[in-house]
Protein backbone atom coordinates (compact mmCIF):
# COMPACT_ATOMS: atom_id res chain seq x y z
CA UNK A 1 0.00 0.00 0.00
CA UNK A 2 0.87 3.58 -0.69
CA UNK A 3 2.12 5.59 2.22
CA UNK A 4 0.60 8.54 3.38
CA UNK A 5 1.20 12.19 3.63
CA UNK A 6 1.63 13.97 6.66
CA UNK A 7 -0.92 16.81 6.99
CA UNK A 8 0.68 18.74 9.48
CA UNK A 9 3.70 18.95 11.51
CA UNK A 10 3.25 19.94 15.64
CA UNK A 11 4.82 19.28 19.01
CA UNK A 12 2.94 17.19 21.85
CA UNK A 13 3.36 19.48 25.02
CA UNK A 14 3.28 17.49 27.99
CA UNK A 15 3.99 19.51 30.97
CA UNK A 16 8.22 20.66 30.29
CA UNK A 17 8.09 17.51 27.86
CA UNK A 18 7.76 18.63 23.92
CA UNK A 19 7.65 15.42 21.67
CA UNK A 20 7.61 16.48 18.11
CA UNK A 21 4.74 14.96 15.61
CA UNK A 22 3.57 15.01 12.60
CA UNK A 23 -0.39 14.28 12.06
CA UNK A 24 -1.66 12.01 9.29
CA UNK A 25 -5.69 11.29 8.89
CA UNK A 26 -6.54 8.04 10.30
CA UNK A 27 -9.52 7.30 7.45
CA UNK A 28 -9.15 5.41 4.70
CA UNK A 29 -11.74 6.16 2.55
CA UNK A 30 -13.08 3.38 0.78
CA UNK A 31 -16.56 4.92 -0.45
CA UNK A 32 -17.78 4.23 -3.96
CA UNK A 33 -18.04 7.72 -5.36
CA UNK A 34 -21.21 8.74 -7.96
CA UNK A 35 -21.16 11.85 -9.45
CA UNK A 36 -24.26 13.28 -9.33
CA UNK A 37 -26.31 13.52 -13.42
CA UNK A 38 -28.85 15.29 -15.25
CA UNK A 39 -31.18 11.79 -15.65
CA UNK A 40 -31.97 14.07 -19.06
CA UNK A 41 -28.12 14.07 -21.04
CA UNK A 42 -26.40 12.23 -17.80
CA UNK A 43 -24.43 15.19 -18.07
CA UNK A 44 -23.01 16.04 -14.58
CA UNK A 45 -24.91 18.49 -12.32
CA UNK A 46 -23.00 21.11 -10.28
CA UNK A 47 -23.43 23.45 -7.19
CA UNK A 48 -24.87 26.56 -7.63
CA UNK A 49 -25.15 29.17 -5.16
CA UNK A 50 -28.13 31.68 -5.27
CA UNK A 51 -29.87 33.94 -3.46
CA UNK A 52 -33.30 32.23 -1.74
CA UNK A 53 -35.40 34.84 -2.08
CA UNK A 54 -34.73 36.21 -5.58
CA UNK A 55 -32.99 33.03 -6.91
CA UNK A 56 -30.80 34.83 -8.80
CA UNK A 57 -27.62 33.23 -8.95
CA UNK A 58 -25.11 35.04 -6.55
CA UNK A 59 -21.31 34.69 -6.96
CA UNK A 60 -19.37 33.36 -3.72
CA UNK A 61 -17.01 36.24 -3.14
CA UNK A 62 -20.89 38.12 -3.26
CA UNK A 63 -21.62 35.65 0.00
CA UNK A 64 -21.15 37.11 3.60
CA UNK A 65 -21.35 35.35 6.88
CA UNK A 66 -23.38 35.69 9.37
CA UNK A 67 -24.50 34.85 12.63
CA UNK A 68 -28.66 34.10 13.62
CA UNK A 69 -29.45 34.82 16.86
CA UNK A 70 -31.72 33.27 18.87
CA UNK A 71 -34.35 35.70 17.72
CA UNK A 72 -33.99 34.95 13.97
CA UNK A 73 -32.28 38.53 13.61
CA UNK A 74 -29.23 37.70 11.71
CA UNK A 75 -25.36 39.57 12.51
CA UNK A 76 -23.42 39.96 9.56
CA UNK A 77 -19.41 39.01 10.08
CA UNK A 78 -17.04 41.05 8.34
CA UNK A 79 -14.13 38.77 7.20
CA UNK A 80 -11.51 41.52 9.75
CA UNK A 81 -13.64 40.51 12.13
CA UNK A 82 -13.60 36.97 11.85
CA UNK A 83 -10.28 36.82 11.65
CA UNK A 84 -10.08 38.40 14.48
CA UNK A 85 -12.01 35.26 16.09
CA UNK A 86 -9.69 32.73 15.08
CA UNK A 87 -7.19 31.24 17.91
CA UNK A 88 -3.97 31.84 17.93
CA UNK A 89 -1.42 29.87 15.41
CA UNK A 90 0.74 27.71 17.40
CA UNK A 91 2.29 24.43 16.90
CA UNK A 92 1.64 22.85 20.28
CA UNK A 93 -0.69 20.11 20.92
CA UNK A 94 -1.06 21.11 24.68
CA UNK A 95 -1.23 17.94 27.26
CA UNK A 96 -3.99 19.43 29.62
CA UNK A 97 -4.62 15.76 31.48
CA UNK A 98 -5.06 12.01 31.46
CA UNK A 99 -7.84 10.30 32.49
CA UNK A 100 -8.96 6.72 32.96
CA UNK A 101 -9.84 5.12 29.61
CA UNK A 102 -14.05 5.14 29.22
CA UNK A 103 -14.18 8.46 31.51
CA UNK A 104 -16.32 10.35 28.39
CA UNK A 105 -19.24 9.75 26.27
CA UNK A 106 -18.58 7.61 23.40
CA UNK A 107 -20.70 9.93 21.70
CA UNK A 108 -17.86 12.65 21.77
CA UNK A 109 -15.16 10.90 19.72
CA UNK A 110 -15.29 12.39 16.24
CA UNK A 111 -12.54 11.49 13.82
CA UNK A 112 -9.40 9.51 14.44
CA UNK A 113 -5.56 10.66 13.15
CA UNK A 114 -2.24 8.86 13.59
CA UNK A 115 0.51 11.09 14.82
CA UNK A 116 3.97 9.85 13.64
CA UNK A 117 7.42 10.60 14.79
CA UNK A 118 9.10 13.67 13.49
CA UNK A 119 12.83 13.25 14.10
CA UNK A 120 12.57 12.24 17.76
CA UNK A 121 11.46 8.52 17.40
CA UNK A 122 12.91 7.73 21.09
CA UNK A 123 10.61 10.38 22.72
CA UNK A 124 7.59 9.13 20.39
CA UNK A 125 7.72 5.44 21.51
CA UNK A 126 8.68 6.27 24.69
CA UNK A 127 5.69 8.27 25.18
CA UNK A 128 3.48 5.29 23.37
CA UNK A 129 4.48 2.67 25.23
CA UNK A 130 4.18 5.08 28.58
CA UNK A 131 0.35 5.40 27.48
CA UNK A 132 0.10 1.78 26.51
CA UNK A 133 1.20 0.66 30.32
CA UNK A 134 -0.87 3.00 32.18
CA UNK A 135 -3.96 2.88 29.75
CA UNK A 136 -4.76 6.35 30.12
CA UNK A 137 -6.23 8.95 27.41
CA UNK A 138 -4.51 12.29 27.26
CA UNK A 139 -6.58 15.22 26.83
CA UNK A 140 -5.28 17.58 23.90
CA UNK A 141 -5.66 21.26 22.81
CA UNK A 142 -4.69 22.15 19.47
CA UNK A 143 -5.00 24.28 16.81
CA UNK A 144 -4.94 23.38 13.44
CA UNK A 145 -5.40 25.60 9.73
CA UNK A 146 -7.32 28.06 11.93
CA UNK A 147 -9.58 25.76 13.79
CA UNK A 148 -8.91 24.87 17.22
CA UNK A 149 -9.56 21.08 18.15
CA UNK A 150 -9.83 19.06 21.24
CA UNK A 151 -8.81 15.43 21.04
CA UNK A 152 -8.45 11.94 22.95
CA UNK A 153 -4.60 10.84 22.78
CA UNK A 154 -4.47 7.25 22.88
CA UNK A 155 -1.59 4.90 22.25
CA UNK A 156 -2.85 2.55 19.35
CA UNK A 157 -1.10 -0.76 18.41
CA UNK A 158 1.87 0.62 19.79
CA UNK A 159 1.75 3.99 18.05
CA UNK A 160 0.37 7.24 19.14
CA UNK A 161 -3.21 7.67 17.78
CA UNK A 162 -5.55 11.38 18.36
CA UNK A 163 -9.14 11.06 18.11
CA UNK A 164 -10.97 14.41 17.58
CA UNK A 165 -13.53 15.00 20.49
CA UNK A 166 -17.04 17.26 19.73
CA UNK A 167 -17.76 19.98 22.15
CA UNK A 168 -20.03 19.30 24.56
CA UNK A 169 -22.51 22.09 23.37
CA UNK A 170 -22.37 19.78 19.72
CA UNK A 171 -23.67 16.79 21.47
CA UNK A 172 -27.34 15.95 22.12
CA UNK A 173 -28.54 14.92 25.94
CA UNK A 174 -31.48 13.98 26.68
CA UNK A 175 -31.03 14.84 30.55
CA UNK A 176 -34.81 16.25 30.74
CA UNK A 177 -35.73 13.25 29.48
CA UNK A 178 -38.20 11.20 32.12
CA UNK A 179 -37.19 7.60 31.48
CA UNK A 180 -40.31 5.12 30.89
CA UNK A 181 -42.23 3.50 33.47
CA UNK A 182 -41.66 0.23 32.38
CA UNK A 183 -43.55 -1.54 35.34
CA UNK A 184 -45.62 -3.58 33.08
CA UNK A 185 -42.83 -5.40 31.62
CA UNK A 186 -42.93 -9.09 32.84
CA UNK A 187 -40.96 -10.81 35.01
CA UNK A 188 -40.46 -13.53 32.95
CA UNK A 189 -40.06 -11.15 29.55
CA UNK A 190 -37.31 -9.04 31.42
CA UNK A 191 -35.69 -12.49 32.20
CA UNK A 192 -35.94 -13.97 28.82
CA UNK A 193 -34.62 -11.18 26.81
CA UNK A 194 -31.46 -10.85 29.44
CA UNK A 195 -30.93 -14.63 28.78
CA UNK A 196 -31.30 -13.76 24.94
CA UNK A 197 -28.17 -11.17 25.92
CA UNK A 198 -26.44 -13.29 27.45
CA UNK A 199 -26.79 -16.24 24.60
CA UNK A 200 -25.54 -13.64 22.30
CA UNK A 201 -22.85 -12.41 24.22
CA UNK A 202 -19.16 -12.72 22.74
CA UNK A 203 -15.96 -10.49 22.86
CA UNK A 204 -16.24 -8.20 19.99
CA UNK A 205 -14.21 -9.86 16.79
CA UNK A 206 -14.42 -6.45 14.74
CA UNK A 207 -12.03 -8.21 11.89
CA UNK A 208 -15.05 -10.51 11.30
CA UNK A 209 -17.16 -7.49 9.77
CA UNK A 210 -16.79 -7.15 6.45
CA UNK A 211 -18.36 -4.68 4.04
CA UNK A 212 -20.22 -6.92 1.31
CA UNK A 213 -22.16 -4.29 0.41
CA UNK A 214 -19.34 -2.07 -1.05
CA UNK A 215 -18.18 -5.51 -3.04
CA UNK A 216 -21.56 -5.59 -4.19
CA UNK A 217 -22.21 -2.19 -5.73
CA UNK A 218 -18.56 -2.85 -7.20
CA UNK A 219 -19.86 -5.71 -8.88
CA UNK A 220 -23.33 -3.96 -10.00
CA UNK A 221 -21.29 -1.35 -11.48
CA UNK A 222 -19.40 -3.76 -13.94
CA UNK A 223 -22.16 -5.54 -14.77
CA UNK A 224 -24.19 -2.13 -15.96
CA UNK A 225 -21.05 -0.95 -17.23
CA UNK A 226 -21.24 -4.46 -19.59
CA UNK A 227 -25.06 -3.75 -20.09
CA UNK A 228 -26.24 -6.53 -18.31
CA UNK A 229 -30.21 -5.82 -16.39
CA UNK A 230 -29.97 -5.97 -13.34
CA UNK A 231 -32.96 -8.28 -12.09
CA UNK A 232 -34.86 -6.17 -8.82
CA UNK A 233 -36.11 -7.27 -5.42
CA UNK A 234 -39.53 -7.82 -4.89
CA UNK A 235 -40.34 -5.51 -1.80
CA UNK A 236 -41.33 -7.46 1.39
CA UNK A 237 -44.16 -6.94 3.91
CA UNK A 238 -43.76 -6.89 7.04
CA UNK A 239 -44.48 -10.23 9.77
CA UNK A 240 -47.11 -8.97 12.57
CA UNK A 241 -45.34 -9.02 15.77
CA UNK A 242 -46.00 -12.28 17.65
CA UNK A 243 -46.43 -11.84 21.37
CA UNK A 244 -43.41 -11.07 22.71
CA UNK A 245 -42.71 -13.24 25.70
CA UNK A 246 -43.49 -16.14 23.12
CA UNK A 247 -41.16 -14.73 20.45
CA UNK A 248 -38.21 -14.49 22.91
CA UNK A 249 -38.48 -18.09 24.32
CA UNK A 250 -38.30 -19.40 20.08
CA UNK A 251 -35.73 -17.45 19.78
CA UNK A 252 -33.63 -18.97 22.83
CA UNK A 253 -34.72 -22.25 21.63
CA UNK A 254 -33.70 -22.27 17.99
CA UNK A 255 -30.45 -21.00 19.34
CA UNK A 256 -30.19 -23.67 21.67
CA UNK A 257 -30.87 -25.95 19.02
CA UNK A 258 -27.93 -24.57 16.82
CA UNK A 259 -25.52 -24.52 19.17
CA UNK A 260 -26.26 -28.04 19.58
CA UNK A 261 -26.47 -29.25 16.31
CA UNK B 1 -7.50 19.31 5.76
CA UNK B 2 -9.79 19.69 8.39
CA UNK B 3 -10.92 17.21 10.61
CA UNK B 4 -14.70 17.67 9.80
CA UNK B 5 -15.00 16.34 6.46
CA UNK B 6 -17.05 17.70 4.03
CA UNK B 7 -20.26 15.99 3.40
CA UNK B 8 -20.94 14.81 -0.32
CA UNK B 9 -23.55 16.54 -1.91
CA UNK B 10 -26.92 14.70 -0.60
CA UNK B 11 -27.54 11.31 -2.62
CA UNK B 12 -30.70 11.68 -4.87
CA UNK B 13 -32.06 9.34 -2.52
CA UNK B 14 -35.88 8.68 -2.71
CA UNK B 15 -36.17 5.58 -0.50
CA UNK B 16 -35.66 7.35 2.74
CA UNK B 17 -38.37 10.06 1.67
CA UNK B 18 -41.20 7.83 0.86
CA UNK B 19 -40.67 4.64 3.42
CA UNK B 20 -41.06 7.02 6.54
CA UNK B 21 -44.48 6.90 7.70
CA UNK B 22 -43.76 8.79 10.98
CA UNK B 23 -43.33 12.83 10.54
CA UNK B 24 -41.77 14.30 13.56
CA UNK B 25 -40.18 17.74 13.71
CA UNK B 26 -37.02 17.24 12.03
CA UNK B 27 -36.80 14.44 9.89
CA UNK B 28 -35.31 11.17 11.03
CA UNK B 29 -31.96 10.46 9.53
CA UNK B 30 -33.29 6.91 8.72
CA UNK B 31 -35.55 4.14 9.63
CA UNK B 32 -34.79 0.13 9.95
CA UNK B 33 -35.89 -2.16 12.23
CA UNK B 34 -33.59 -4.01 15.23
CA UNK B 35 -34.14 -7.31 15.04
CA UNK B 36 -33.55 -8.82 18.27
CA UNK B 37 -34.09 -12.81 18.26
CA UNK B 38 -37.29 -12.84 16.54
CA UNK B 39 -38.57 -9.80 18.06
CA UNK B 40 -38.55 -6.85 15.62
CA UNK B 41 -38.36 -3.55 16.88
CA UNK B 42 -38.86 -0.66 14.17
CA UNK B 43 -37.05 2.44 14.63
CA UNK B 44 -36.83 5.71 13.15
CA UNK B 45 -33.06 7.39 13.83
CA UNK B 46 -32.19 10.95 14.75
CA UNK B 47 -28.96 12.92 14.49
CA UNK B 48 -27.82 13.13 18.31
CA UNK B 49 -25.16 16.14 16.99
CA UNK B 50 -26.19 19.61 16.32
CA UNK B 51 -23.51 21.98 14.52
CA UNK B 52 -21.50 24.39 16.46
CA UNK B 53 -22.89 26.96 17.53
CA UNK B 54 -20.42 29.28 15.97
CA UNK B 55 -21.75 27.76 12.69
CA UNK B 56 -22.62 30.91 10.00
CA UNK B 57 -25.10 31.40 7.41
CA UNK B 58 -24.24 32.48 4.29
CA UNK B 59 -26.68 35.80 3.35
CA UNK B 60 -26.12 37.96 0.49
CA UNK B 61 -25.32 41.79 1.13
CA UNK B 62 -28.89 42.49 1.81
CA UNK B 63 -29.45 39.53 4.01
CA UNK B 64 -30.87 36.96 1.64
CA UNK B 65 -30.38 34.07 2.54
CA UNK B 66 -28.04 32.11 0.20
CA UNK B 67 -29.06 28.75 -0.90
CA UNK B 68 -27.53 25.82 -3.54
CA UNK B 69 -29.40 24.19 -6.36
CA UNK B 70 -28.52 22.37 -9.26
CA UNK B 71 -27.64 23.19 -12.61
CA UNK B 72 -26.47 21.28 -15.46
CA UNK B 73 -23.05 21.40 -16.59
CA UNK B 74 -23.46 21.62 -20.14
CA UNK B 75 -26.12 24.30 -20.59
CA UNK B 76 -26.43 25.82 -16.66
CA UNK B 77 -29.90 24.99 -16.35
CA UNK B 78 -31.01 24.21 -12.79
CA UNK B 79 -31.89 20.86 -12.66
CA UNK B 80 -34.73 19.93 -10.36
CA UNK B 81 -33.98 17.01 -7.48
CA UNK B 82 -36.16 14.35 -9.37
CA UNK B 83 -34.10 14.79 -12.12
CA UNK B 84 -30.95 13.53 -10.63
CA UNK B 85 -29.38 10.27 -11.16
CA UNK B 86 -26.21 8.48 -9.52
CA UNK B 87 -23.22 7.69 -12.00
CA UNK B 88 -20.03 6.29 -11.79
CA UNK B 89 -17.80 7.28 -14.05
CA UNK B 90 -15.74 4.10 -15.81
CA UNK B 91 -12.06 3.96 -17.52
CA UNK B 92 -13.73 4.91 -20.96
CA UNK B 93 -14.75 8.23 -19.37
CA UNK B 94 -18.64 6.90 -19.85
CA UNK B 95 -20.78 7.27 -17.01
CA UNK B 96 -23.18 3.80 -15.55
CA UNK B 97 -26.40 5.16 -13.89
CA UNK B 98 -27.40 3.52 -10.80
CA UNK B 99 -30.79 4.09 -9.41
CA UNK B 100 -32.13 3.32 -5.95
CA UNK B 101 -33.64 -0.09 -6.69
CA UNK B 102 -30.69 -1.41 -8.51
CA UNK B 103 -28.98 -0.93 -5.08
CA UNK B 104 -31.56 -2.52 -2.99
CA UNK B 105 -31.64 -5.57 -4.86
CA UNK B 106 -27.78 -5.90 -4.44
CA UNK B 107 -27.79 -4.59 -0.61
CA UNK B 108 -28.24 -7.78 2.06
CA UNK B 109 -31.66 -9.07 1.63
CA UNK B 110 -32.72 -7.34 4.91
CA UNK B 111 -31.19 -4.05 4.37
CA UNK B 112 -33.08 -2.39 6.84
CA UNK B 113 -32.86 -5.02 9.60
CA UNK B 114 -30.49 -4.27 12.37
CA UNK B 115 -29.93 -8.14 13.50
CA UNK B 116 -28.42 -8.24 16.90
CA UNK B 117 -26.83 -11.35 16.99
CA UNK B 118 -23.42 -10.02 19.16
CA UNK B 119 -23.60 -8.48 22.63
CA UNK B 120 -20.42 -6.89 23.93
CA UNK B 121 -19.41 -4.68 26.88
CA UNK B 122 -19.67 -0.41 26.43
CA UNK B 123 -16.01 -0.14 27.35
CA UNK B 124 -14.98 -2.64 24.32
CA UNK B 125 -16.39 -0.25 21.39
CA UNK B 126 -13.49 0.92 19.71
CA UNK B 127 -12.99 4.81 19.96
CA UNK B 128 -11.16 4.67 16.49
CA UNK B 129 -13.97 3.67 14.42
CA UNK B 130 -16.33 5.65 15.43
CA UNK B 131 -18.66 7.80 12.94
CA UNK B 132 -21.92 9.34 14.14
CA UNK B 133 -24.10 8.88 17.61
CA UNK B 134 -27.78 8.95 16.97
CA UNK B 135 -31.06 8.81 19.15
CA UNK B 136 -33.51 6.20 17.87
CA UNK B 137 -37.50 6.76 18.74
CA UNK B 138 -39.49 3.49 18.56
CA UNK B 139 -41.47 3.21 15.22
CA UNK B 140 -44.31 0.45 15.61
CA UNK B 141 -47.66 0.63 16.94
CA UNK B 142 -46.36 -0.75 20.09
CA UNK B 143 -43.29 0.15 22.20
CA UNK B 144 -43.41 -2.58 24.56
CA UNK B 145 -40.62 -4.24 23.00
CA UNK B 146 -38.39 -1.36 22.45
CA UNK B 147 -38.72 -0.88 26.47
CA UNK B 148 -37.92 -3.76 26.84
CA UNK B 149 -34.74 -4.26 24.66
CA UNK B 150 -34.03 -0.88 26.33
CA UNK B 151 -34.33 -1.60 29.81
CA UNK B 152 -32.70 -5.11 29.59
CA UNK B 153 -29.44 -3.97 27.54
CA UNK B 154 -29.10 -1.05 30.11
CA UNK B 155 -29.38 -3.17 33.41
CA UNK B 156 -26.87 -5.58 31.46
CA UNK B 157 -24.62 -2.94 31.09
CA UNK B 158 -24.55 -4.72 26.95
CA UNK B 159 -24.00 -3.09 23.30
CA UNK B 160 -25.79 -4.78 20.81
CA UNK B 161 -23.53 -4.62 17.07
CA UNK B 162 -24.98 -5.38 13.73
CA UNK B 163 -24.46 -4.22 10.28
CA UNK B 164 -26.86 -2.52 8.14
CA UNK B 165 -27.22 0.00 5.29
CA UNK B 166 -27.65 3.59 5.79
CA UNK B 167 -27.97 6.09 2.94
CA UNK B 168 -25.95 3.72 0.26
CA UNK B 169 -23.10 2.90 2.38
CA UNK B 170 -22.80 -0.02 4.83
CA UNK B 171 -21.78 0.14 8.50
CA UNK B 172 -21.10 -1.40 11.72
CA UNK B 173 -23.84 -0.33 14.12
CA UNK B 174 -23.75 -0.05 17.56
CA UNK B 175 -27.00 -0.19 19.75
CA UNK B 176 -26.84 1.59 23.55
CA UNK B 177 -29.29 1.88 25.74
CA UNK B 178 -29.33 4.70 28.36
CA UNK B 179 -32.29 6.25 30.20
CA UNK B 180 -34.54 3.95 28.98
CA UNK B 181 -33.67 5.31 25.31
CA UNK B 182 -32.39 2.73 22.46
CA UNK B 183 -28.85 4.98 21.33
CA UNK B 184 -26.98 3.92 17.99
CA UNK B 185 -23.50 4.92 16.99
CA UNK B 186 -22.04 4.26 13.34
CA UNK B 187 -18.33 3.04 13.43
CA UNK B 188 -16.40 1.98 10.26
CA UNK B 189 -15.13 -1.51 8.81
CA UNK B 190 -11.31 -2.27 9.90
CA UNK B 191 -10.70 -1.59 7.11
CA UNK B 192 -11.52 2.12 6.59
CA UNK B 193 -9.15 2.75 9.54
CA UNK B 194 -5.63 3.09 8.34
CA UNK B 195 -2.97 1.37 10.02
CA UNK B 196 0.59 3.06 11.23
CA UNK B 197 2.09 0.42 8.20
CA UNK B 198 -0.43 1.49 5.63
CA UNK B 199 0.60 4.76 6.09
CA UNK B 200 4.30 4.25 6.47
CA UNK B 201 5.04 5.05 10.13
CA UNK B 202 8.66 4.17 10.97
CA UNK B 203 8.61 0.57 12.86
CA UNK B 204 9.13 1.15 16.85
CA UNK B 205 12.65 1.90 18.18
CA UNK B 206 13.86 0.41 20.95
CA UNK B 207 13.74 2.58 24.01
CA UNK B 208 15.63 3.14 27.08
CA UNK B 209 13.24 2.11 30.09
CA UNK B 210 15.01 5.41 31.58
CA UNK B 211 12.88 7.43 29.15
CA UNK B 212 10.08 5.42 29.58
CA UNK B 213 9.73 6.03 33.21
CA UNK B 214 10.62 9.50 32.81
CA UNK B 215 7.56 9.63 30.21
CA UNK B 216 5.18 7.29 33.04
CA UNK B 217 6.03 10.19 35.33
CA UNK B 218 5.39 12.98 33.33
CA UNK B 219 1.58 11.05 32.66
CA UNK B 220 1.02 10.49 36.69
CA UNK B 221 1.79 13.98 37.70
CA UNK B 222 -1.40 14.81 34.94
CA UNK B 223 -3.61 11.91 35.58
CA UNK B 224 -7.21 12.54 37.27
CA UNK B 225 -10.21 10.86 38.25
CA UNK B 226 -11.79 12.60 35.65
CA UNK B 227 -12.47 14.84 32.81
CA UNK B 228 -13.54 18.94 33.53
CA UNK B 229 -16.00 19.59 31.49
CA UNK B 230 -14.81 23.11 30.76
CA UNK B 231 -12.38 21.35 28.99
CA UNK B 232 -14.92 19.91 26.10
CA UNK B 233 -16.23 24.22 25.60
CA UNK B 234 -16.33 25.87 22.58
CA UNK B 235 -14.13 28.87 23.11
CA UNK B 236 -14.28 30.03 19.27
CA UNK B 237 -17.98 30.17 19.26
CA UNK B 238 -18.54 31.86 22.87
CA UNK B 239 -15.96 34.57 21.40
CA UNK B 240 -18.19 34.82 18.91
CA UNK B 241 -21.62 35.33 20.19
CA UNK B 242 -19.89 38.08 21.94
CA UNK B 243 -18.66 39.50 19.51
CA UNK B 244 -22.05 39.11 17.62
CA UNK B 245 -23.77 40.19 20.43
CA UNK B 246 -21.85 43.77 21.16
CA UNK B 247 -22.66 44.54 17.37
CA UNK B 248 -26.80 43.90 18.10
CA UNK B 249 -26.88 46.47 20.66
CA UNK B 250 -24.68 49.13 18.45
CA UNK B 251 -27.44 47.61 15.69
CA UNK B 252 -24.37 47.29 13.21
CA UNK B 253 -24.66 45.17 10.49
CA UNK B 254 -28.01 43.60 11.57
CA UNK B 255 -30.53 42.12 8.91
CA UNK B 256 -34.11 40.47 9.76
CA UNK B 257 -33.35 37.25 9.28
CA UNK B 258 -35.64 34.43 7.98
CA UNK B 259 -37.24 31.28 8.99
CA UNK B 260 -35.33 28.53 7.08
CA UNK B 261 -31.88 29.18 6.92
CA UNK B 262 -29.84 26.25 5.72
CA UNK B 263 -25.76 25.29 6.57
CA UNK B 264 -24.40 22.31 4.85
CA UNK B 265 -25.16 20.17 7.51
CA UNK B 266 -28.74 20.50 8.10
CA UNK B 267 -29.78 17.38 7.77
CA UNK B 268 -27.66 15.88 10.26
CA UNK B 269 -28.70 18.00 12.96
CA UNK B 270 -30.90 16.70 15.63
CA UNK B 271 -34.83 17.62 15.42
CA UNK B 272 -35.87 20.59 17.18
CA UNK B 273 -37.21 18.71 20.04
CA UNK B 274 -35.45 15.33 20.30
CA UNK B 275 -37.14 14.64 24.19
CA UNK B 276 -40.93 15.71 23.15
CA UNK B 277 -40.65 13.21 20.38
CA UNK B 278 -39.55 10.45 22.37
CA UNK B 279 -42.24 11.53 24.84
CA UNK B 280 -44.88 11.74 22.83
CA UNK B 281 -43.26 8.29 20.79
CA UNK B 282 -43.45 6.53 24.27
CA UNK B 283 -46.25 7.66 25.90
CA UNK B 284 -48.63 5.85 23.37
CA UNK B 285 -48.49 3.12 25.74
CA UNK B 286 -49.10 5.36 28.57
CA UNK B 287 -45.20 4.02 29.29
CA UNK B 288 -43.96 7.62 30.61
CA UNK B 289 -44.17 8.43 34.25
CA UNK B 290 -45.88 11.82 35.13
CA UNK B 291 -43.84 14.93 34.97
CA UNK B 292 -44.87 15.27 39.20
CA UNK B 293 -43.49 11.52 40.09
CA UNK B 294 -40.33 11.77 38.10
CA UNK B 295 -39.38 15.59 38.78
CA UNK B 296 -39.04 16.36 35.61
CA UNK B 297 -37.15 19.53 34.88
CA UNK B 298 -39.45 22.48 33.46
CA UNK B 299 -36.22 23.36 31.46
CA UNK B 300 -36.04 23.82 27.47
CA UNK B 301 -35.24 20.72 25.89
CA UNK B 302 -31.40 20.28 25.16
CA UNK B 303 -32.28 19.50 21.98
CA UNK B 304 -33.55 23.42 21.81
CA UNK B 305 -31.51 25.10 23.72
CA UNK B 306 -28.47 27.24 22.70
CA UNK B 307 -26.22 27.19 25.54
CA UNK B 308 -23.98 24.76 26.29
CA UNK B 309 -25.36 22.59 29.59
CA UNK B 310 -23.33 21.63 32.05
CA UNK B 311 -24.04 17.67 32.42
CA UNK B 312 -22.66 14.76 32.93
CA UNK B 313 -20.14 13.40 30.20
CA UNK B 314 -19.31 9.99 31.42
CA UNK B 315 -21.63 7.31 30.59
Amino acid sequence: MMSARAIYKAQLCLDSLEVPIKFYSGVEDRGIHFRLLHEADHEPVVQQLIDKTTEEPVERNEVHKAYQLDDRRLVKLEPAELEELEPPGTRDVSITRFIPPNSMDYALYERPYYLGPDGDAESYFALAHALGQRKVEGLAHWVMRKRAYVGALREHNGYLMLVTLRHQQEVIELASFARPDNKELSKQELQLAQQLIETLEGSFDIESFHDDYREQVQQLIARKAKGQVIPLRPRKKPAPAPDLAEALQNSLKSIKRKKTA
Amino acid sequence: MSARKKRAPKKASKTEATQHTHPAPGRAFWSGTITFGLVSIPVDFYSATRSRQGKLRMVTADGHPVGRRYVCSRDGQPVPIEEIVRGFQVDSGEFVVVNDDELEAVAPEKTRDIDLKHFIALAELPKALMVRPYVLAPAGASTKAYRLLAETMERTDKVGIATAVIRDKAYIIAILAKDGVLLAETLRFVDELRTPQSIGLPSPVSVPQAQVKSMLRVIDDLTQEALDLTELHDDYASSMVKTVEKKAKRGQDVVQGVAELETEETEFEAPIDLVALLKRRLEKDGAIASPQAKGASKKPSVASAKRPRKTKAAS
